[in-house]
């Protein structure tokens, strides 16, 4: 019987298309997986499903209703449980439970009975004495995880909406979690899941809704549903094979590296690697949302310290330079490019010009510190012709731009820093599709002169005819590295799900081939 | 390759930006603009209804009080800017007003003892600074209890084996009144040298503001501290020095009103309080940060001293005057903060 039924759904967020036309078939007593890469949209689907984002276009139905807010959701029998953590950190951890419960005039049941409550289902979940009266504040993350779900669990829910695409539970945690939603799905729940694990997905989930750049690409049953089956249905349809012909092709290896990451580990205890950069080389960096490599983008640049490691660059006469912190890098020519404008980006009071000078200044000034504007317009003038910029006047505020040329202005910032290393965070985020041609175009030009380039994506297209190498990041460390010929959709996106080897159905045959033939010798 | 499809109609998302940039353009030319009229409006109001207001020696004390007030709120601009607040000034101006008028009355020569009052001043800015900086988002209220000690331990100080707390009478040497006595004469002209030192300070802070690189980073920092670490802007530095000289500039206020009127008295500042922070909103610089200026300042400065001293003029007593002033703020806040708001504008 059908719980939940969505049609065609599409929503935009300012400039982000979410959502074009998702569509989703869930039935009672089943659990049903959303699958896609970062941005396909599925956390938005399980956003309208749980009325917290309202659809802007097809049909909603669960459970007969079309929940406008996550109330309204709560009240049909939708419990959500949010990536985000909400609790109340000062309140105890059986009024966070059940919070929202009672009504102003009556209660839904006893004091005692909550803490009863309380105490028996998280002392199942987390696995570890549990006294509901102590502050939610005093207890660590995990266990904070299970307040929200239980919370949810303990509203009997008819549809349990659970994203956990970036929650904070460990493999063991969520294996608790996954019998929980099978003892839900006894009972006739329907679960929607919207989950990266896809090796434990195949292991429980009857159907999976499989997504891609917003639109509902396939629905896998329990029969079909294989790690390769549901990678290959992710991964876009096109054929990139024409992209030898677009570049030369260059040997990188050789000779002194621009940049060399030694011993590098995100965390304190993180596994460690190795990483390296030759001048005219662009990398591009992949990963699933939280697999480390923004942070390791950002220890590059001097931003953030690494916790364990060191960066090293080369100069043109073949001098190392560590490079540690801001100042560092700046003098050892490295250039950031923040995809993340509102937060670190731009300055949205000053004009288009000051935006542009602010990275400047310190070159552009006298030892006084007063400002040489003439020779700053010009180069101005100049990196506004090189990545044709579009604006009114440059007194104008930088938020009259559109995003794109924003993002243009921050780039134009980097390359008159004249650097030799250039290191983009996801710098077509909310971008349009000409000045993501033309920034590809500008790289490469920086590249043929010599410059080096990292380029952090949250869109594997991105690197196609474009990098020299791709390197995926997986939980914490750097997992695969794919030169030219090997980038494609299927094998990043398969090593940003932690696959070591590329979800070829030909390559698999391959190997398997030599011990038939093999066996076959073996047996005359 | 594919691509994601184009995002939206392009000619309604044109239009949108159109009617945007004309909202945002000119938000800060706008409000000097609305300023300026209505320091216009209120002049001509005033004149016509109040006999003598548009005399000489009216103007002269107009501009001399708008002297102080432009000074204690040159430091309340610079630490709006950066999106602090910073409300010691009334208490560095009450301690720094008592204090130099017991410095006065020892054997420390005069000028020794206002560069010890403005050094003095400049370090509780600092401490201002680095205490709002470590806990942050508590300027408010931290601000407010450095002043709240400051000004008791000064009164403490200068009332050593004195029955009188709060006032300290002593001999303010000739020079140091003319700079700032409503019948100082600068170079032989009829007005208080403090109006010129006013104006020159203004123009020099003005252009150091617009063109230096320091000056700059008042904004970035103001505008987006994460952005501005990127470029390694150093917020905590930027923060320190704009609360140390706006301590700086509160003591030097507060010892040109001693000079102003000839005796020590604690409770000097307390207007300063309201005033300094009213003349930079109604000048247009946000308190939330990065946007304004210090010209902005001196006509809401000039705005608010119009019109206090319309109102005196009308005939009305102190509790009268805060009354119609605590009213009249409230439009004059909602005129100017039409400016988009933040959220609108990324």
């Amino acid at each position: 019987m059908t719980a939940i039924s969505v049609n065609n759904v599409s929503k935009n967020f300012g400039e982000t298309r979410a959502l074009r036309a998702a569509s989703l078939e869930a039935n009672f007593g089943e659990i049903h997986a959303i699958v896609g890469e970062n941005g396909s949209g599925k956390s938005t689907l399980a956003k309208i499903i749980s009325g917290v984002v309202p659809a802007d276009g097809g049909s909603v139905d669960v459970l007969g209703h079309s929940p406008s807010s996550p109330t309204e959701a709560i009240a049909i029998g939708v419990s959500t449980i949010f990536q985000e953590m909400m609790l109340a950190e000062s309140l105890s951890i059986w009024e966070n439970v059940f919070a929202g419960s009672d009504s102003f005039w009556k209660r839904s049941s006893s004091v005692a009975d909550k803490k009863r409550r309380t105490k028996e289902i998280l002392e199942r979940l987390a696995d570890c004495p549990i006294d509901p009266d102590w502050p939610v504040s005093s207890v660590p993350l995990s266990v904070k995880q299970w307040i929200v779900i239980s919370r949810a669990l303990l509203q009997k829910p008819k549809v349990l909406v659970f994203d956990e695409s970036s929650a904070a539970l460990d493999l063991e945690a969520t294996s608790r979690l996954h019998h929980e939603m099978l003892a839900l799905k006894a009972d006739g729940t329907a679960v929607i899941i919207v989950t990266h694990r896809i090796a434990e997905l195949v292991k429980f989930a009857d159907q999976a809704t499989v997504l891609r750049d917003g639109e509902t690409v396939g629905q896998i049953g329990r029969a079909d549903m294989t790690e390769e089956n549901l990678l290959r249905l992710m991964s876009a349809k096109t054929d990139h094979s024409a992209k030898s012909d677009a570049k030369d092709r260059v040997a990188f290896g050789g000779g002194t590296p621009a940049l060399r990451a030694s011993n590098i580990a995100l965390s304190t205890n993180g596994q460690s690697f190795n990483f390296q950069l030759f001048p005219g080389q662009i990398v591009g960096i992949a990963g699933l949302d939280g697999a480390g490599q923004a942070e390791f983008v950002r220890i590059l640049a001097g931003i953030d310290k690494a916790p364990q490691g060191t960066v090293t660059v080369w100069d043109d006469k073949g001098d190392e330079h560590l490079v540690a912190d801001l100042a560092s890098a700046e003098t050892n020519r490295i250039a950031y490019v923040s995809g993340d404008r509102k937060k670190e980006g731009i300055f949205a009071n000053l004009s288009i010009l000051e935006n542009f000078g602010l990275a400047l200044y310190g070159r552009y000034a006298n030892k006084a510190g007063f400002i040489d504007r003439k020779a700053l317009s010009e180069v101005f003038k100049k990196e506004k012709e090189r990545l044709s910029i579009k604006f009114g006047r440059r007194s104008d505020k930088i938020t009259t731009l559109s995003g794109g040329n924003q993002q243009k202005v921050l780039i134009a910032r980097a390359f008159a820093l004249n650097p030799r290393i250039i290191i983009l965070n996801d710098p077509a985020r909310g971008v349009d599709i000409g000045t993501k041609q033309d920034l590809y175009t500008h790289l490469r030009a920086f590249a043929a002169e010599g410059g080096a380039v990292i380029y952090l994506s949250t869109e594997i297209e991105e690197f196609f005819n474009f990098a020299d190498r791709a390197d995926v990041f997986f939980e914490g460390g750097l997992f695969a590295s794919f030169d030219e010929d090997q980038i494609g959709e299927e094998t990043i996106l398969g090593a940003m799900f932690g696959q070591s080897e590329p979800v070829e159905m030909s390559e698999v045959l391959e190997q398997e081939l030599p011990s038939e033939t093999q066996l076959q010798a073996a047996a005359q | 390759m594919e691509w994601p499809i184009p995002l939206e109609n392009p000619e309604t998302t044109m239009a949108s930006q159109a009617s945007l940039r004309k909202n945002l353009l000119s938000s800060d030319r706008k409000s000097l603009i609305i300023g300026i009229v209505l320091l216009a409006v209120l002049i001509g109001v005033a004149s016509m209804s109040v006999d003598g207001f548009a005399s000489t020696n009216n103007a002269r004390s107009i501009l001399l009080l708008a002297s102080f007030l432009g000074l204690a709120a040159l430091g309340q601009t610079l630490v709006a800017t950066v999106g602090g607040l910073d409300l010691s000034i009334p208490f560095v101006i009450g301690a720094s007003n008592i204090l130099l008028a017991y410095l006065f009355g020892t054997s420390i020569p005069p000028a020794l003892g206002i560069f010890i009052i403005a050094v003095l001043g400049a370090a509780i800015g600092a401490l201002n600074g680095v205490l709002s900086y470590r806990l942050q988002g508590q300027a408010l209220i931290l601000t407010l209890g450095i002043g709240f000690s400051l000004v008791g331990a000064a009164q403490i100080f200068t009332t050593f084996g004195s029955q009188y707390s709060g006032t300290v009478f002593s001999q303010v040497p000739a020079w140091f009144s003319n700079i700032s006595a409503i019948n100082g004469k600068t170079l032989g002209m009829p007005f208080p040298p403090v109006v010129l030192i006013w104006a020159v300070v203004s123009a020099i802070l003005i252009f150091w503001i617009h063109h230096n690189r320091a000056g700059r980073a008042l904004y970035a920092v103001g505008n987006n501290r994460t952005a501005a670490s990127v470029l390694s802007i150093s917020e905590f530095k930027v923060w320190v020095s704009t609360y140390t000289v706006s301590g700086l500039t509160a003591s030097i206020t507060g010892m040109l009103l001693l000079g102003f009127s000839g005796g020590g008295f604690v409770g000097v500042g307390d207007p300063y309080l309201f005033t300094t922070v009213a003349a930079v909103v109604v000048g247009g610089t946000s308190l939330l940060g990065g946007s304004g200026g210090y010209g902005a300042t001196i006509v809401g400065v000039l705005v608010l001293q119009v019109l206090t001293s319309f109102l005196v003029g009308l005939g009305l007593n102190y509790a009268a005057q805060q009354t119609v002033f605590g009213l009249l703020i409230l439009p004059m806040v909602a005129l100017y903060a039409r400016a988009p708001h933040i959220r609108y504008q990324i």
